[in-house]
Formats: structure tokens, C-alpha cells, sequence
């Protein structure tokens, strides 16, 4: 089978330096996916994250002409979303309960929450919205920092250089708060832990 | 001598002053005809001033992680050298010199964070500023600024000097500096400035008093930096060893006491010795400690330079020859290392990391 | 990604799952795509001209919606120019009063095939002029 001919990230980028705005919209089609991911899990509300996210992105659009390419522009963008989004939570003073909308259905056949929400104890109906708005609340009860490595290392799934690379401490600092940040949401969720 | 000689000499004598006093008072008469005397001189030399030079200064426009920068620089030669300020240049990588209805990118040929200037080149012919000698610069000189204030076209803008400083706010600068009642506006950092003769004698790098006045790097420091790169592609400041204390008694022409040399160092090995009081380092006259930063300023390594002393009432003349600071790293050509940046506190092209 | 993980780190994953619905990203390009138009068209009429003209000059391919602007622009700035009095306004005049007409070519030629967009500054602009040169605390060392 034929692979499509995707231009590469790097070809985009040159072409977005050049003047042509639509490789940037393929770029933002590329990435809007991962970056929402990122920023919705450290805000844990969907409005925010729009906002967000619009402003990641025109940013990147904006300052395009200073990168230079030592780091990949999926490094770049989730450079600028994770600064921008934790500046934001630091301005955000009063803390905003984590919007409960979107589900994707999705979850239910995931055997982790099948596990999760399985109880021996029949008189505990740990439900879907239940289990969500626990894990949103431990989320949001860690500092910034902390939400920021469980967020790209448990839920994006990315490496710990990756990680390294983006917040701009050593590897040894990703693993020792990822520790810290388990412990931690551990604490808050024990009544969810699995068998 | 008889008297009749001696009074026909006196009456020749007398002459000279008497043709220069009429000179004098006609060229004061023709001067009040012309309405405001010595006003309008000024006034035309610097719309002059401007006219003939406002096409060799350019606006530079650069970017970094943060956004967009413009400042003011100016052809130094007619090979597209251009002198402008430190932060003007971005992170250096994408660098366009706006000249009229001209835009054209610029490379960064080296940039000196001791004296907040930096020097970029464009590929094409170009007119130029002459360059002067700020040496002879000193309190009230006239000054002319060309530069491009925030998004609008050139201006000018005029002054004195105020005086000659090595620090501002109990700091020392690298080099002496030129402070100026000089008004400036946001965009000015990198604007050449010139004497009522044309003749560029600094670049303006910080504006004070509320943009009232200015600070300016003189331009033979500026020249300096020059040299250095077109003799060896980097900064080549020169070290010899010598740390200096104040002496305490002040009738004596030099207060910097020589306190220490380093072991080995250029100075110690041609005979330069502790206690001796330091008088001159090249061109630079010594006359207090802080003397030693203009001293040091234009020291290169590898160039010898005679250094004077004053021992036991006798002056000593020592010739030595600088050498690398063995403690600093060294400030390289740009245009080797492009992806080293000197200049920004971020060193890549990412954002500057949150949550340390 | 190893799959030893902890029941808490099992649980958190399950929060990827919290995406918008398909036709968000969709939707978020668009309004990304109005919201960069919209900045770009909110500088000053001047500016956006001599951008515009610097590029044609340098042959860029300028979008279709912006040759509205250019002729607005450069109209506005014909009138401009014309009432302009001092010197420095007279300079702007000088450099631009072939602006309109470079508009105006550009505008007559109809609407370039793709959409490529002039390379336009849209950031906060720094102008440099620092509050204190260089300076350090130092020895009297050399």
C-alpha cells in the first residue's frame, strides 16, 4: 500500500516562513489534537482550553520566523502551549470546577475503567461521571508543576526527554515529580484503587 | 634698537590682532543681518546634518521568542558594515535592514554584550557615515542623533554632551561612556551620533531621565569591537595581570596603587611591580583605579602595549604584551556558530520553560 | 510505553479519553483562520501599506482578501498624503507616493491561485532603547 506523501513538519514550517498560511493550517490540523489534550488536562475545562488553545496556536504563527528548527515544531508547540497554559493557571486565581461534558464513549471499553469502575464491593457504584470528576479534582488539587509531567507522561503518553526537553529541567527532575505527583493522586483516590 | 624701529615693529605687531578684532566685528554685522545669528547656523548645520546622512541609517527589524524588535542602525562602510545596538539584533537569526522602500537581510557578524552593540552586514553597496574620533568629545559638544522612533520614519534629534561617565548607578560600564542631554525615543538603541561636523562619534545605547537624555558607547570603542572582528572573527580583549587599589594620597598624579599581579602574567614577567602606582596603559592616561576599565577596554591579546609606572619617584616604562584572560571564555564570531546565541537568556528556539 | 503501570497511573490515563467531539478541530481551524485575518487587518492603514508594497515589490503573492484593504488603504492614503503639511509627513510622501500605484496593479490583477499569505508582523513590537547600558560590578583588575 502507497503511503500518502504527507509533507514532513519541517517542509510546513519553511513553507509557513515563506508566506504560505495554509502549511500552517496543516500544522494546526497536525497538532491542535495533542496540544487540546495537554492544555485541557491542565485546566481541566473545555472553554478555557478554546481559548487556549486559539492563542498557542496564533502565537506559534506569530513567532514562526525565530524558530529555527534545533527542536522538532512538535517540541516547539507544546513548549509554547505548556508556558502559556501555566501562566495562565497563574493569573487564573479562584480554581474552576473541571467541566463534565465531553465523554468519549469510548472510555467504557477501555479495560483500565473497567477495572476502575468494577468493585467487589456491590454496594459502591463508582460510575463514569463519579470516577471522572475524582480524577479532574486530584488533577487540579496538584501544583503546576506536577500536573504538568503526570499530564504529558501519563495521559499524553510522552517520554521523559520529551518531557525534559519542553519544561526545561533534567530527566532525573521528570521522573522524581512524576514519583511525587503518583503518591500524591494516589492519596487523593484511594477509595478508586484498583484490586 | 632705536625708538623709531621698536615703534614701527609694535605698530606691525599691532596689526595682526587689529585685522582680527575688524574681522571679527564684520562677521558679527554680517552674522545679525542673517536674523538670528548664531541660531541659524546651528539650526542649518543640523537639518544638514540630517539630510546628507539620514540615507546611510537604516532601521533594523529582528525577532525572538517574544515577538517582534525594531531599533536604528547605521552603514559604518560602504560594504553594507552596520553598527547597531545589542538587542536590536533578536536572537540573531533572522535580521532585515528596512532603507527606504528596501528591505534586506542582514547577517550577524558579532555582537558584544560588554558594550551593548552589535555589528550586522548586508550583501550590496551602501553610502556610509563617516566616522569620527570621540576622544576629542568632551562636555557641551553639540550633538546630532538620527534614529527611527517606535513604527515612524527617521528623525532627528539634537543636544550636548553632559559628560563623560564610567558608571551609572554605582555600576561600571566596560568603557566610558558618553552621557548626553540628548532626547530619544523607543527605537533610538543603535542610532549613530554625530558632531556639528558630520562625523558619527558614538552610538546611542540606553536612554535615561526619561528618554531626556542619553547614554552613548563612544565610537572608537565601537571601532574597537570592529578591529577585533575583522583581525580575528571574535573579541580579542587583552589581559596583563595588574589589580589596583586606591592610594590614599591624592597629590600624587595617579590614586591606582598596584596591589597584585597575577602570577606569570604579561605585566608581572616584564617587570611591572606591587606597589608601583599606575600611570599609563597605552593611550590611556591613569589617574584613578576606575581607569582601568578603558585601559582594559582597548587592550587586545597578542598586540603589545607599553605600560608606565611611577616607582620611587622615577618613572618606568614596561612594553607587554597582552595576553587572554585566562579566567573568561571568548566571545566568538557569530558567524561561525549560528546556533550559539550569546545574546538571549534563552538559548534555543523554545520558550523560555515554565515551572522551575 | 512500558505497561507495568501503577493502578493510579492506569486511572489517569483514562482522562485521554476526554477529547471534544470530531467536528471541534475542524471548527477550531476556522476560527483560528478568522481570528490571524483579524490581526492582521487591525494595523494602521500606513503600515499595512508599505508592508503590502515591499512584498509586492519582492514579487510575494498577496491573498485575495487583502486587495480590499489595499485599495482602501492606499485611497486613504492619497487623501493623507495630500493633506499632509510638515516636513516629516512630506518624507512619508516621498518614500510612498508610489504606493498607490503598486496597490493598484496588485489589485487589478484579480485573485492569486492558493491562498498564501504575506509574511506579516502581527507580534507585540519591541522598540529598543535600553533604560542602562552594560555594566557590572568589578574589580579593579586588567
Amino acid at each position: 500500500m502507497d503511503e500518502p506523501l504527507e509533507p514532513k513538519d519541517t517542509v510546513l514550517v519553511e513553507r509557513t516562513k515563506e508566506g504560505d498560511a495554509s502549511a500552517f493550517d496543516e500544522l494546526v490540523r497536525r497538532y491542535s489534537p495533542r496540544v487540546y489534550g495537554l492544555v485541557y488536562n491542565m485546566t481541566s475545562n473545555h472553554e478555557e482550553t478554546n481559548d487556549l488553545l486559539q492563542d498557542i496556536f496564533l502565537k506559534a504563527y506569530r513567532s514562526i520566523k525565530g524558530f529555527r528548527g534545533d527542536s522538532s515544531f512538535y517540541t516547539w508547540i507544546h513548549t509554547i502551549g505548556m508556558n502559556m497554559t501555566i501562566n495562565f493557571l497563574k493569573k487564573r486565581n479562584r480554581r474552576r470546577g473541571p467541566s463534565l461534558d465531553d465523554i468519549d464513549a469510548r472510555i467504557e471499553n477501555d479495560p483500565n475503567f473497567i477495572e476502575a469502575t468494577a468493585t467487589t464491593d456491590p454496594r459502591r457504584e463508582a460510575n463514569l461521571s463519579e470516577l471522572q470528576k475524582r480524577l479532574n479534582e486530584a488533577m487540579q488539587k496538584l501544583s503546576h508543576d506536577h500536573r504538568a509531567v503526570v499530564t504529558m507522561f501519563d495521559i499524553q503518553g510522552m517520554p521523559h526527554a520529551e518531557i525534559a526537553k519542553i519544561l526545561g529541567i533534567s530527566e532525573g527532575t521528570v521522573r522524581s515529580r512524576l514519583f511525587y505527583a503518583h503518591r500524591q493522586l494516589q492519596n487523593y483516590l484511594e477509595e478508586f484503587r484498583g484490586a | 634698537m632705536t625708538r623709531r624701529s621698536v615703534s614701527r615693529r609694535a605698530l606691525r605687531a599691532a596689526r595682526l590682532p587689529v585685522f582680527a578684532v575688524a574681522a571679527a566685528l564684520s562677521a558679527v554685522t554680517v552674522l545679525a543681518a542673517e536674523s538670528d545669528s548664531g541660531e541659524s547656523i546651528i539650526s542649518a548645520r543640523v537639518k544638514e546634518i540630517f539630510d546628507f546622512n539620514r540615507n546611510g541609517v537604516v532601521k533594523i527589524q529582528s525577532t525572538d521568542s517574544h515577538g517582534h524588535i525594531e531599533g536604528t542602525g547605521f552603514y559604518a562602510d560602504s560594504s553594507g558594515t552596520i553598527y547597531t545596538g545589542l538587542d536590536v539584533i533578536g536572537d540573531g537569526s533572522n535580521i532585515t535592514v528596512i532603507q527606504g522602500m528596501r528591505k534586506l537581510p542582514a547577517r550577524l557578524e558579532i555582537a558584544d554584550p560588554r558594550t551593548g552593540i552589535a555589528i550586522i552586514k548586508v550583501d550590496t553597496t551602501t553610502p556610509f557615515l563617516p566616522l569620527g574620533d570621540s576622544s576629542k568629545t568632551d562636555a557641551y559638544t553639540p550633538l546630532v542623533t538620527i534614529g527611527y522612533p517606535y513604527d515612524k520614519p527617521a528623525v532627528w534629534s539634537s543636544g550636548l554632551v553632559a559628560g563623560l561617565e564610567k558608571e551609572y548607578l554605582s555600576r561600571y560600564f566596560h568603557t566610558t561612556h558618553i552621557r548626553a542631554k540628548l532626547p530619544v525615543q523607543p527605537g533610538f538603541g543603535g542610532a549613530p551620533v554625530l558632531n556639528l561636523r558630520g562625523e558619527v562619534i558614538g552610538i546611542v545605547v540606553a536612554g535615561v531621565d526619561e528618554n531626556n537624555g542619553c547614554f552613548i558607547l563612544p565610537i572608537n570603542a565601537a571601532e574597537k569591537v570592529r578591529t577585533d572582528f575583522d583581525r580575528f572573527h571574535q573579541l580579542r580583549p587583552g589581559w596583563v595581570g595588574i589589580s589596583v587599589e586606591p592610594a590614599s594620597d591624592n597629590s600624587l598624579p595617579s590614586t591606582a596603587r598596584i596591589t597584585e599581579l597575577q602570577p606569570d602574567a604579561p605585566a608581572t614577567r616584564a617587570g611591572v611591580q606591587k606597589g608601583d602606582l599606575l600611570l599609563r596603559v597605552g593611550d590611556i592616561a591613569i589617574h584613578a583605579p576606575e581607569d582601568i576599565f578603558d585601559a582594559s577596554f582597548f587592550l587586545t591579546a597578542g598586540d603589545e602595549t607599553t605600560v608606565t609606572v611611577l616607582r620611587d619617584g622615577t618613572e618606568q616604562k614596561f612594553t607587554v604584551r597582552a595576553a587572554e584572560n585566562p579566567s573568561s571564555p571568548t566571545v566568538t564570531d557569530e558567524s561561525d556558530q549560528p546556533e550559539h546565541s550569546i545574546l538571549t537568556l534563552e538559548t534555543s528556539s523554545t520558550m523560555p520553560p515554565a515551572g522551575r | 510505553m512500558s505497561e507495568d503501570l501503577s493502578p493510579i497511573q492506569k486511572l489517569i490515563r483514562l482522562k485521554r479519553y476526554e477529547q471534544p467531539p470530531e467536528d471541534y478541530f475542524e471548527d477550531f481551524l476556522l476560527e483560528f483562520q478568522r481570528r490571524q485575518r483579524a490581526e492582521m487587518l487591525q494595523r494602521p492603514a500606513w503600515q499595512i501599506m508599505w508592508e503590502r508594497a515591499n512584498l509586492w515589490l519582492e514579487g510575494f503573492r498577496v491573498p485575495a482578501f487583502a486587495y480590499a484593504s489595499i485599495l482602501v488603504t492606499a485611497l486613504g492614503i492619497t487623501g493623507f498624503m495630500m493633506n499632509s503639511q510638515s516636513g516629516v509627513t512630506a518624507a512619508i510622501a516621498n518614500n510612498s507616493s508610489s504606493n498607490p500605484a503598486a496597490a493598484a496593479n496588485v489589485a487589478s490583477t484579480g485573485p492569486v491561485a492558493g491562498s498564501s499569505v504575506a509574511q506579516v508582523s502581527t507580534a507585540p513590537h519591541s522598540y529598543v532603547l535600553e533604560k542602562r547600558p552594560v555594566s557590572y560590578d568589578a574589580p579593579f583588575s586588567f
